[in-house]
């Protein structure tokens, strides 16, 4: 499976898509620690089943799926809150010069507003704001097109209720 | 936050702090993994290498079958020993089927199906254990007291059958609760992260 070449190659791609692992450890853990433990996993996992990535979709579509599902089923660590301090305060944007205050704080805002959704509902709030196909919900999670199209319907009522 | 195109276009724009190096990312590749499945299935084959040395690791393992014996249990013996093998062997097969099903490039769905399949064969590995155990303490309990000299000799002095079916009952009990604190801690170990995934599973089905 695994050459010094496709090791090169696999770890450009990881560093070029980090952000989605990032997004879904966010989503699915409640303090550092955890998202970097988390973080660790989903790369592992990613690598293990690197050989078998036939590139039939794209490479951030197969690490909704590999990310989702170490998240979602995996890594399961109790919930100890280590760290009580508001996510925002840990994983804000600041890196650019054109840094947006108001769009951290708003994705602060979100993050703990669905703190609290399940596990599925997380993962269909993900795939809902980075603009997927209703198919690749529905192969992503297993699903049907249709019932993914009323899945993501509900979690669009949801969404537009917590906006006001 | 007004709505949700808005929403879209913010989550669009999230920057994250925490950036790692390609240095960093090709350490995590050699770190060791929590993956939990595959390690029930390395325990079931431990399990039955254990059991097969058995007769190896205990020198007086045929002993006790002559104490069978005597008790005409011989068949019974064997047929319990046999059937214990079975067990394990059909168990190990369907902790095998889940081992090579179980990947995190299938779909949420079928990745979550294995999960609880693996589970409840645990469980049901664990029940059928159990079982096996209770049905073999018992016929060989109620034979002894039926053939065996000294218990028979007990019970003339004045040692009520009472008292020797508690005492015999709590080394049962005991032997029953080591068994399940191992079980708990060996097994439990690996099931403990893929519990609560049936909530989940349902939700995924319309």
């Amino acid at each position: 499976m695994s050459t010094p070449n496709s090791e090169t190659e696999f770890v450009a791609l990881l560093d070029e898509h980090q952000n989605i692992i990032h997004k879904i450890c966010r989503l699915y853990t409640n303090n550092e620690v955890e998202h970097e433990d988390l973080f660790q996993e989903i790369s592992i996992q990613l690598w293990r089943s690197y050989g078998r990535f036939e590139g039939k979709s794209k490479f951030s579509t197969w690490m909704y799926r590999v990310g989702l599902n170490t998240a979602i089923t995996l890594y399961r660590k109790e919930k100890k809150r280590l760290n009580t301090q508001p996510l925002n305060d840990q994983f804000t944007a600041i890196a650019q010069e054109e840094y947006n205050a108001q769009v951290d704080e708003q994705m602060a805002w979100l993050y703990q507003k669905i703190k609290d959704f399940s596990e599925i509902d997380k993962a269909l709030v993900l795939l809902y704001l980075e603009d997927k196909r209703y198919d690749e919900i529905a192969e992503t999670l297993g699903i049907s097109a249709g019932n993914a199209r009323v899945k993501m319907n509900r979690i669009k009522e949801r969404l537009k209720k917590m906006l006001g | 936050m007004k709505d949700l195109k808005q929403l879209k276009e913010q989550w669009a724009q999230q920057h994250f702090d925490k950036q790692y190096s390609k240095e960093e990312l090709n350490g995590f590749l050699q770190k060791k993994s929590t993956y939990s499945i595959k390690w029930i299935f390395y325990l079931s084959i431990a399990e039955f290498l254990i059991y097969m040395a058995l007769p190896l690791l205990s020198p007086n393992y045929y002993e006790s079958f002559a104490y069978y014996k005597s008790l005409d249990l011989f068949g019974f013996n064997i047929f319990m020993r046999v059937m214990g093998y079975a067990l394990l062997l059909y168990f190990m097969w369907r902790f095998f089927q889940n081992y090579r099903k179980i990947t995190v490039t299938a779909s949420v769905k079928e990745h979550l199906s294995t999960i609880l399949s693996t589970r409840k064969a645990v469980s049901q590995y664990f029940y059928a254990n159990v079982g096996l155990l209770l049905i073999f303490t018992l016929v060989v309990f109620i034979r002894s007291f039926q053939m065996d000299a000294n218990l028979i000799g007990l019970e003339q002095e004045n040692i009520s059958f009472l008292m020797i079916s508690f005492i015999i009952g709590l080394v049962v009990a005991i032997v029953l609760g080591i068994y399940g604190v191992l079980y708990y801690f060996v097994y439990g170990r690996f099931l403990k992260p893929l519990k609560r995934n049936e909530k989940e599973l349902k939700q995924l089905n319309p």
